[in-house]
């Protein structure tokens, strides 16, 4: 199965990324720490990023 | 003032921590591995990347699935021999007593009789046991494209049959060219032995893992320090106490590498775009898994495991990852 960032959807390789499991089982995964931080540390939003939105699909 | 009894801080096993004697590890193990022809080889550390591979270990509770595994590639360009030594086990070690040294280019122009007088010399021993047979060959640093050193670098290779069939092997490949091929295989587990990342002088929490002082005795504006280093007497510092110096550039081996692949020159094994600080792959390589000591470019010798170590098959690659290691 093709895993993509969870934050900026690019498709991961194997072998690479991170998975991610919040404590109410959602599953994340995140193609590097920059995505990582933006999306837990940073609580931002990936459409209103242009550098991850644009990488959507 | 110890409160509390805990192991010492840092191995005092590999002291003293002085930097090598030279860059050419060598390999000072008296252990042969039966049945190996050649006990070692040697190659230049080119990077890491990772290998999808079903995993084949017997109790792995991912077994048969696939995996990401870490893994090295060690430039390994064929070494030439240039000669060899013959050794005799004296009782007061193994002692060098005869060599013979390839003079012209061609592969059977040895010097001055010394061949001769070595096969007499075997001739005339009663127990040939004590003899052993040490090839030497010198690395081609010129053939791989990410060096910039010209020099070869020249090591023995212990052989470990007796010394008739390991004379006639040494006769047959002396001024040749001897390849990865020749001493190891892939499945096979390997012992690396090479210098360390030099880190320059550092001081004892880098060095020896010992404490940083908390809270308020940080404000002596020392907080990377040992409390004491000793009592008054004896009136000197013991060479167990953690200190400040020379940290890395130490030879160390590691044991148990599987070899993951051997590759010939125009497999494409490069990432995109080099790997970095060292470039591209020109020439055959071994793949072995896990980290290997020392930075990249550095020379690795690889030898035979003489630890007990999983008899394994020849590991199912399914794929090498050759992705830019550069950015995203």
């Amino acid at each position: 199965m093709e895993q993509r960032c969870s934050f900026c959807n690019i498709p991961l390789a194997p072998g690479t990324g991170k998975m991610f499991v919040r404590r109410d089982g959602t599953v994340l995964y995140f193609c590097s720490s920059k995505c990582e931080r933006n999306m837990l540390k940073l609580r931002r939003k990936s459409r209103k990023l242009k550098w991850a939105a644009s990488a959507k699909d | 003032m110890a409160k509390r009894h805990r192991p010492r801080r840092g191995s005092l096993a590999y002291s003293p921590r002085k930097r090598a004697r030279s860059e050419t590890c060598r390999i000072k193990r008296e252990e042969r591995v039966e049945g190996k022809k050649l006990q070692g080889f040697a190659g230049y550390k080119a990077g890491m990347t990772h290998l999808i591979l079903t995993d084949d270990y017997a109790h792995s509770q991912t077994k048969g699935m696939e995996i990401a595994v870490p893994a090295t590639i060690i430039e390994t360009p064929p070494m030439r021999v240039v000669g060899f030594r013959l050794y005799r086990m004296t009782t007061y070690g193994r002692r060098a007593v005869k060599e013979v040294w390839l003079t012209g280019g061609a592969a059977s122009e040895t010097g001055g009789g010394a061949l001769s007088s070595l096969e007499a010399l075997l001739e005339k021993a009663e127990d040939k046991r004590v003899f052993s047979l040490r090839l030497i060959a010198a690395t081609r640093p010129e053939v791989v494209a990410a060096l910039p050193k010209k020099k070869h670098e020249l090591m023995e290779i212990k052989m470990s049959d007796t010394v008739e069939s390991d004379l006639a092997y040494a006769k047959e490949l002396i001024g040749k060219d001897l390849k990865v091929t020749d001493v190891v295989k892939a499945g096979d587990f390997v012992d690396v032995t090479a210098i360390t990342r030099g880190k320059g002088t550092q001081g004892p929490v880098k060095r020896w893992g010992v404490m940083i002082q908390n809270a308020k005795a940080q404000r002596s504006g020392r907080g990377r320090h040992v409390g004491a280093i000793g009592g008054w007497r004896p009136r000197r510092v013991r060479w167990r106490v953690p200190q400040m110096g020379q940290t890395g550039y130490h030879q160390r081996t590691e044991y148990n590498k599987r070899v993951m692949k051997i590759g010939v020159s125009d497999e494409a094994i490069t990432p995109k775009g080099g790997f970095v600080r060292y470039g591209t792959v020109t020439n055959e390589y071994i793949v072995l898994k896990g980290s290997v000591p020392g930075p990249k470019k550095r020379l690795i010798r690889i030898s035979h495991a003489i630890r007990p170590h999983p008899r394994l098959g020849v590991p199912e690659l399914i794929a090498i990852s050759t992705r830019s290691q550069q950015g995203r």
